[in-house]
């Protein structure tokens, strides 16, 4: 069986064949050798490197596992700025996505003028970070900002926010909400298509609307929802440009996130061996998210045509 | 054909020869200067003179934008691959933490021994550039910090027409300016002392303690007198109420949107730069200038910023780097630096020609340089930490001494990592 297999991959291979598989080759070659080069060599480095004490000129010396024994028993801001990420994370994920859907939603109901409500929606995602942060710390701004000002109309005395240890975080939050508009993108395109047959069937039995999104649309976007999902879970767990922009980690730590911290060690304190330990316990930490996400899948994700 | 292609070949080479011979007689050398927008057109003067005045040398300047407190990820990376600038503008505050990590080149080799005791310059900025015994860096610039306070304010509150004289008289002025509405914001307040430029390490001179020791690299940061200093800010915070004084200071988010520019601070604690600024932007402010007033025991905690000019390991040129940065040092550039930067010379011959041409107001923070401190080692951890230990003890996640007993041991921890003792 073996040997006749092997036969017929030999025979198989016409002369166009061949031709098509070199040039092939050939395309692929500069991804190939960049990828190597600038992503699987850094990658491979970093993992040595965060066995090492490594101060960028220097040669790095190896010190085995002291980096990840100090991280995880003498580093307290290590632990602090991995709760913060996560808490982050925790919320901010579920939430984006769910305010995503119901815009993709509402702005997929065919009414007039509904391409500038797209676009109007879709904006602030081309706002540079920068700019939007700044923009954010007025609105958050506890005595002039718009946000307080607004509560206060409501009858509601609004939190100090970014220059509060326990409102901070929830400020970040809230201010992850004005980026929507990539995931808007991604659920309109799903929301095309989802066979409006099971609709009109759906409607001949009587179905009501919500009966309709949780049994037909949900289901059917669920694929672009998984995806959300793992780019929302790298993503959040990256944060950083806001933090940089607008608190420096502070009030007292609480906004001290996990790749801020990461880039302190870095870049700040020169030490880039222990930076590279953390970007892999970061790794490690979105691996097994992503693996837990994938096996889950199977169990709400669905695939149509799949059976 | 077989002509040409000599021909040819005869060029190339005579091209390359006369190439070989103009470097002969000129160096060029690469400089990367880190200050952005009016101040790239102000260094490159202070360059062109440089070039006119050194036939043999050439100095290509660059700006190379930093990261946000100066983080050099730039220079980081061109001296590891190899390809540094020959010299640069840097941070004089983190010269002890580069070249500890073996970053920079050492130039003793360039100095006479007499250039090698920094006598010419203000002796902290030369502390800063001295690595266990080497001389690593020419001091550039300076500055200096004092209390400006708000003269209409102090009328209003029915103060004296001076600035106070002890702490307890800074406290109870204060007291006097702070003013709240009648839902309990603040509406004016009188001083904070966490605020400004100042910072924990300048208030722990102030109550004569120390954070840690440039000579003896010994790290002093749960002492009794740091700990008092951090009780009497956490006392602010108290008395006042920490979420009213942040919900009334995130109004005013940095730069020209200052509190005291626009007469809703008393007093601030703040650099010399100030006098510029509010000559720009708050030009009808009727203020003064005043040491901060320390407790019995305490001592002027004024301290001192400002950058300087390195070598960074791989240079081609070391030689005509050190020549071209220690002519920085030298009285007559440094009255430039004065004169096209608008920065305080390091030089103390040019320190005393730029004294005479200042504002007085200016003036009054300059007669604190015999007192004034420079920053102490591995100064950004110190910085970061102590901005971490305030935050901890105003917002009351951690007493005062605990606090600072936690930034003790994660101080000694971190120095022992970085000098290796």
């Amino acid at each position: 069986m073996m040997q006749g297999r092997r036969k017929m991959r030999i025979k198989k291979y016409s002369k166009l064949e061949l031709v098509n598989l070199r040039n092939g080759v050939l395309f692929a070659l500069p991804f190939f050798i960049g990828f190597i080069c600038f992503t699987m060599y850094p990658v491979i480095s970093s993992l040595y490197y965060s066995f090492c004490k490594y101060t960028i000129v220097s040669t790095p010396h190896w010190i085995g596992l002291k980096n990840y024994i100090k991280l995880f028993t003498e580093d307290e801001l290590f632990g602090i700025s991995l709760y913060n990420s996560l808490y982050y994370a925790i919320f901010t994920i579920p939430l984006t996505i769910a305010a995503a859907i119901i815009s993709a939603l509402l702005l997929n109901i065919p009414i007039k003028g509904q391409p500038i409500f797209r676009t109007i929606f879709y904006l602030p995602s081309i706002t540079p970070v920068v700019a939007s942060s700044i923009l954010w710390v007025w609105i958050l701004n506890p005595q002039y900002g718009i946000l307080n000002a607004f509560l206060e109309k409501l009858g509601i005395n609004g939190p100090g926010w970014l220059a509060d240890p326990k409102w901070s975080k929830p400020a970040l939050i809230l201010m992850s909400l004005w980026g929507i508009g990539g995931g808007i993108i991604i659920f309109l395109a799903a929301l095309q298509d989802v066979p409006q047959e099971l609709y009109e069937s759906a409607e001949l039995d009587g179905a009501n609307w919500w009966n309709k999104l949780w049994a037909i649309t949900i289901p059917s976007i669920s694929p672009a929802i998984l995806f959300t999902l793992i780019m929302g879970m790298i993503g959040t767990l990256q944060f950083f440009a806001p933090i940089y922009v607008m608190t420096n980690g502070g009030p007292v730590n609480s906004t001290t996130m996990y790749a801020f911290y990461l880039y302190r060690n870095a870049f700040v304190y020169l030490d880039m061996g222990y930076a590279s330990s953390m970007a892999w316990i970061l790794f490690v930490i979105v691996l097994l998210g992503t693996i837990l996400m994938f096996k889950s899948s199977s169990k709400w994700v669905y695939y149509r045509g799949e059976r | 054909m077989k002509k040409l292609v000599s021909i040819l070949i005869i060029l190339v080479f005579l091209v390359s020869l006369g190439d070989n011979l103009a470097l002969a007689e000129k160096v060029t050398i690469t400089y990367w200067w880190s200050w952005s927008g009016p101040m790239v057109d102000a260094m490159q003067k202070m360059v062109d003179k440089f070039n006119k005045t050194h036939p043999d040398i050439e100095v290509k300047m660059t700006f190379v934008e930093t990261g946000a407190w100066e983080t050099y990820e730039k220079l980081q990376t061109a001296i590891a691959a190899g390809a540094p600038p020959d010299a640069a503008h840097f941070e004089r505050s983190f010269v002890d933490q580069w070249a500890a990590k073996g970053l920079f080149l050492p130039l003793d080799e360039y100095l006479t021994p007499e250039e090698r005791t920094g006598k010419d310059f203000l002796p902290f900025t030369w502390d800063e550039v001295v690595y266990k015994g080497k001389v690593y860096a020419i001091p550039l610039d300076t500055d200096i910090r004092g209390l400006l306070w708000n003269r209409d304010l102090f009328e209003a509150a029915g103060l004296p027409d001076r600035a106070p004289k002890t702490l307890a008289e800074l406290d109870k002025f204060a007291e006097k300016l702070t003013k709240f509405d009648e839902k309990g914001k603040v509406q004016t307040v009188g001083f904070v002392p966490w605020w400004g430029n100042w910072f924990f390490p300048a208030w722990s001179w102030t109550f004569g303690g120390n954070i840690a020791d440039r000579k003896t690299l010994k790290i002093t940061a749960n002492d009794p007198k740091n700990i008092q200093a951090l009780e009497w800010v956490t006392s602010y915070a108290k008395k006042y109420g920490v979420q009213a004084i942040t919900s009334f200071g995130a109004g005013f988010t940095g730069g020209v949107n200052n509190p005291f520019f626009m007469g809703k601070e008393g007093m601030e604690a703040n650099g010399v730069w100030m006098v510029g600024q509010i000559k720009r932007y708050a030009p009808k402010l009727n203020y003064d200038v005043a040491p901060v007033p320390h407790p019995p025991g305490g001592a002027n905690g004024t301290w001192c910023g400002g950058f300087c000019n390195i070598i960074p390991k791989g240079s081609k040129h070391p030689k005509e780097a050190a020549e071209f940065i220690k002519w920085l040092g030298q009285e007559e550039a440094q009255l430039d630096v004065y004169r096209l930067l608008e920065h305080i010379p390091t030089n103390k011959k040019a320190l005393d020609k730029v004294r005479l041409m200042v504002d007085p107001k200016e003036r009054k923070f300059y007669a604190q340089f015999p007192v004034a401190h420079g920053r102490p080692p591995l100064w950004v951890r110190i910085f970061n930490e102590c901005l971490t230990v305030v935050d901890e003890a105003i917002y009351g996640k951690k007493t005062p001494k605990q606090a600072l007993d936690d930034m003790q041991t994660r101080l000694e921890q971190a120095f022992k990592e970085f000098f290796g003792q």
